[in-house]
């Protein structure tokens, strides 16, 4: 196993002059705490450096070399920085040390090309050859596989990728998990055996054909041999271009889905203009509408008092007319009773009125009488009816209270397309430069790529199909050859039989053991997992194909889609998993991997930490761990705490915590 | 007796009140503002005044063309022989109500203000 | 999980017939040589044809 035991750097990033971080022999955790930008990523990229020569700042982006050199130093004229790493493995003692040096005759170096790149590795106290060094290093940490030792928190995203099939990540993420757990050595096994048998067929078939004997049936089988071989190299090639045409589907097929998307949102932006464009037309009506109102509100503001007035004037004239009426009763009443009591006859019935009855009319008369005056001396009735009149003709339909309605209504429809103003501008922006003929072209790339695919697909079948016949030929051939040939050919049959034998070997081998590592890596990862994660109801993890890991529910569903706290939770179980099973084993380096773990996680993430590898080194900052946490958490297992403190904007420096 | 006014007019403030009420887009014409501030006035109660320093707006065949306003005013105030002088009054001290109203609240609806304005009128 | 085991095991189940020992020296080739494809691919035809010479029938008297 890998054992880092000592990072020392030399005005490498913000840290000016030597500094060192030293691990212990025994397995358990180092915690190296610093701010942001302080130089906790660079501590890992100095590792990184000494190893493969690259430094890679967030996002995967490498860093030019020559931006990497200590800027206070920088200043005072001193460029270039080394990195030394020393580790073990297997018993040996490795220093290795790389550096970036001024080119002599350059003063005040401006790219790469002003300086010279150096590395040199010693094993045991001795130094090794350049070409020799590469290849141990290789062997000891191939880069392909870093990612499992060396990572920061979006990396851990990536695995997410291990989801998706036909991903070009998760190809690739997919190749670096089997080059970790040694699936390579199989497959690589087994190309080489399969050239191996080819080779040793092609020997077989020219000592037949220099053999008498055997002259027609070598010539045969080198034919047979020749046009296979031009065959699995058509194979081969049908299969790149099929490889070539599925990324072209699915490229495609990604960029009609967000074009597709994007159609969406067009037809959705053209309703919503459609729809403004109503309420607009809505909104103008029905202002016209209260502008009509409004011209006659006026006067339902004066109703109320317009119809008590004209209540009032219309009892005033009332009581005038029944006065009125009244008083001319009285007179024709009085009138008649003077023409009684002059003529001595009722004007009704013309009958004589007795004396006593005369006496009876006489004695009421003064009741009847004086009541000629008129009631209305002013002639006010006229002018009250007038008045009257003039009083109805104040009608308004216009209630304030439907103004106020079509107000209401106004200011409704102002709201709604004020919302649909707002979502059409993120609309228009979002399809801002979307170009129909671009979408058809893509439907219509799409589309070839699919038919090209089946094509090739029934290509490669028909290939296939000649490939099965011809090798059925090709092993008829031999076993005529293993007759005919006798002990003249019996080296090479040898060489054939066991060439063949060892690529079957191979061949199966890699699916046995990639079926075994799946188990196992999933049987693994679940334990880690449920070590790490805070549900309950979870109850394992299931691997597909490609590594990837799926959350299985106590009920049995997979959990398909997950927070990005709990894709980390996944991903350090892969990682964890993988450690246990590669056959390359080495220490964990973290770069502030807590970030979208909440502290329930990170707490269980800490404590799990000694078992997910030998050797941990974890850097982040304090409010992403707190140091008490941690010692809590790992006890023993914490075996050096480092805080990189800021000395100015440019000079961090690390120091032990004692 | 005083001789009644042929034109109706508006001191400058009120004036600035009337463009104010214009720019919220409510009414079509200033008239309908101008019977509007009358009416609101008139509603109001407000003591008799004067207002110096108008500015003729309107001739009253214009702002009257029914003789509504005058026979309306008339009614009213049976007491005032001079009704557009009256209506000139109204209209000007309804406009400084609502301009003092849209001081304390810039954002006034009118038709919150019209819910103000409607007095409760007691019933016999 | 050993892969060395494993090519082990399933060469006594179903290829008995081939040495072990060939066995173990083609996947310790192709460990040593996982980034020099060349140099593994003549390793191991060199390792065969040393197989092959040690074997009675093919040495030379």
């Amino acid at each position: 196993m890998l054992r880092i035991r000592s990072v020392r750097v030399s005005d490498f990033g913000p840290f000016k002059g030597e500094q060192r971080i030293d691990l212990p022999k025994e397995d358990g955790v180092v915690i190296v705490y610093g701010e942001n930008m302080r130089g906790k990523t660079t501590l890992l990229n100095a590792i990184r450096y000494a190893l493969f020569g690259r430094v890679l700042t967030r996002g995967s982006v490498e860093i030019q070399l020559h931006q990497l050199g200590n800027w206070e130093s920088a200043a005072h004229g001193k460029y270039g920085f080394h990195v030394v790493l020393v580790f073990e493995q297997n018993g040996d003692t490795y220093e290795l040390t790389r550096e970036c040096r001024i080119r002599p005759g350059v003063s005040k170096p401006a790219s790469n090309a002003d300086y010279i790149e150096e590395s040199f590795l010693t094993k045991n106290g001795s130094a090794m050859g350049p070409q020799e060094a590469v290849l141990e290093l290789s062997r000891i940490m191939p880069e392909t596989v870093s990612r499992f030792f060396l990572f920061d928190g979006e990396l851990l995203q990536q695995y997410e990728e291990l989801l998706r099939s036909e991903s070009e990540m998760g190809r690739q993420i997919k190749e670096a998990i089997e080059r970790i757990l040694g699936v390579p050595v199989l497959t690589n096994g087994r190309a080489d055996l399969g050239q191996v048998h080819k080779q040793a067929q092609n020997q077989e078939a020219k000592a037949a054909q220099r053999n008498q004997k055997t002259q027609q049936l070598g010539n045969l089988h080198a034919e047979l041999l020749g046009r296979r071989e031009a065959m699995q190299q058509e194979s081969t090639r049908l299969r790149q271009e099929l490889d070539r045409l599925k990324g072209t589907k699915t490229a495609k097929e990604e960029q009609a889905k967000k074009q597709e998307m994007l159609r969406g949102l067009l037809a959705q932006r053209e309703r919503l203009q459609e729809e403004i464009n109503s309420l607009d037309r809505k909104i103008l009506e029905k202002e016209e509408k209260r502008k009509n109102l409004l011209t006659s509100s006026w006067r339902s503001l004066l109703a109320p008092r317009i119809k008590a007035l004209r209540e009032d004037v219309e009892e005033q004239l009332q009581l005038l007319r029944e006065e009125s009426t009244r008083r001319f009763v009285r007179a024709e009443t009085a009138e008649a009773l003077r023409k009684a009591l002059s003529t001595g006859r009722c004007s009704l019935c013309e009958q004589s009125i007795s004396g006593e009855a005369k006496q009876h009319l006489q004695n009421r008369l003064p009741e009847f009488e004086g009541t000629r005056q008129s009631v209305d001396p002013d002639n006010r009735i006229p002018s009250l009816e007038k008045q009257v009149s003039e009083l109805r003709r104040y009608q308004t339909d216009a209630s304030i209270g439907v103004i106020q309605e079509v107000s209401t209504s106004i200011r409704d429809f102002r709201v709604t397309k004020a919302t649909s103003e707002d979502r059409f501008r993120e609309l228009k922006e979002q399809t801002a430069g979307l170009d129909e003929s671009e979408v058809r072209r893509t439907y219509a790339e799409y589309e070839k790529a699919v038919q090209e695919i089946v094509i090739v697909e029934n290509g490669l079948k028909a290939q296939d199909a000649a490939l099965a016949e011809i090798d059925g030929n090709i092993s008829r051939i031999e076993s005529e050859l293993d007759k005919k040939g006798g002990s003249d050919l019996q080296k090479e049959r040898k060489r054939r039989e066991i060439a063949e034998a060892l690529r079957g070997l191979f061949e199966e081998g890699v699916k046995v053991y990639r079926d075994l590592l799946r188990i196992k890596v999933e049987k693994d990862a679940t334990a880690l997992f449920l070590e790490l994660t805070s549900e309950p109801d979870y109850a394992s993890l299931s691997i597909n194909s490609s590594y990837g890991l799926t959350i299985v529910h106590n009920d049995g569903n997979m959990i398909p889609v997950r927070s990005a706290g709990a894709e980390h939770v996944v991903a350090l179980s892969l990682m964890g998993s993988l450690q246990k099973n590669a056959p390359l084993r080495g220490p964990i380096i973290m770069d502030s991997p807590f970030g979208r773990l909440d502290s329930l996680h990170t707490r269980r993430v800490i404590h799990a930490l000694p078992n997910m590898a030998g050797q941990v080194l974890l850097f982040v900052y304090e409010s992403e761990i707190e140091p008490k946490l941690a010692r809590n958490e790992l006890k023993g297992a914490l075996r050096a705490e480092y805080r990189i403190e800021r000395h100015s904007a440019r000079y961090s420096k690390v120091e032990k915590v004692v | 007796m005083t001789e009644d006014k042929k034109t109706i007019g508006l001191t400058p403030e009120n004036r600035s009140v009337m463009e104010q009420i214009m720019e919220k887009g409510f009414f079509r014409d200033q008239k309908d503002a101008a019977l509007l501030a009358m009416a609101y006035a008139i509603n109001k109660e407000v003591s008799p005044g004067n207002f110096e320093g108008t500015n003729t707006i309107w001739n009253v065949g214009s702002l009257d063309p029914e003789g509504e306003v005058r026979s309306l005013v008339g009614n009213l105030f049976p007491d005032v022989n001079t009704p557009y002088r009256l209506a000139e009054y109204l209209i000007n001290a309804g406009l400084a109500l609502m301009g003092s109203e849209m001081a304390t609240d810039p954002g006034l609806d009118l038709t919150d203000f019209l819910e103000k304005a409607q007095a409760s009128f007691p019933s016999k | 999980m050993d892969l060395l085991a494993t090519i082990l095991e399933l060469r006594r189940k179903q290829f008995a017939h081939l040495p072990e020992d060939l066995v173990k020296d083609i996947v310790r080739i192709e460990i040593d040589y996982a980034e020099d494809r060349s140099e593994a691919l003549k390793r191991v035809e060199q390792a065969l044809e040393r197989y092959l010479n040690s074997l009675p029938e093919n040495k030379s008297c």
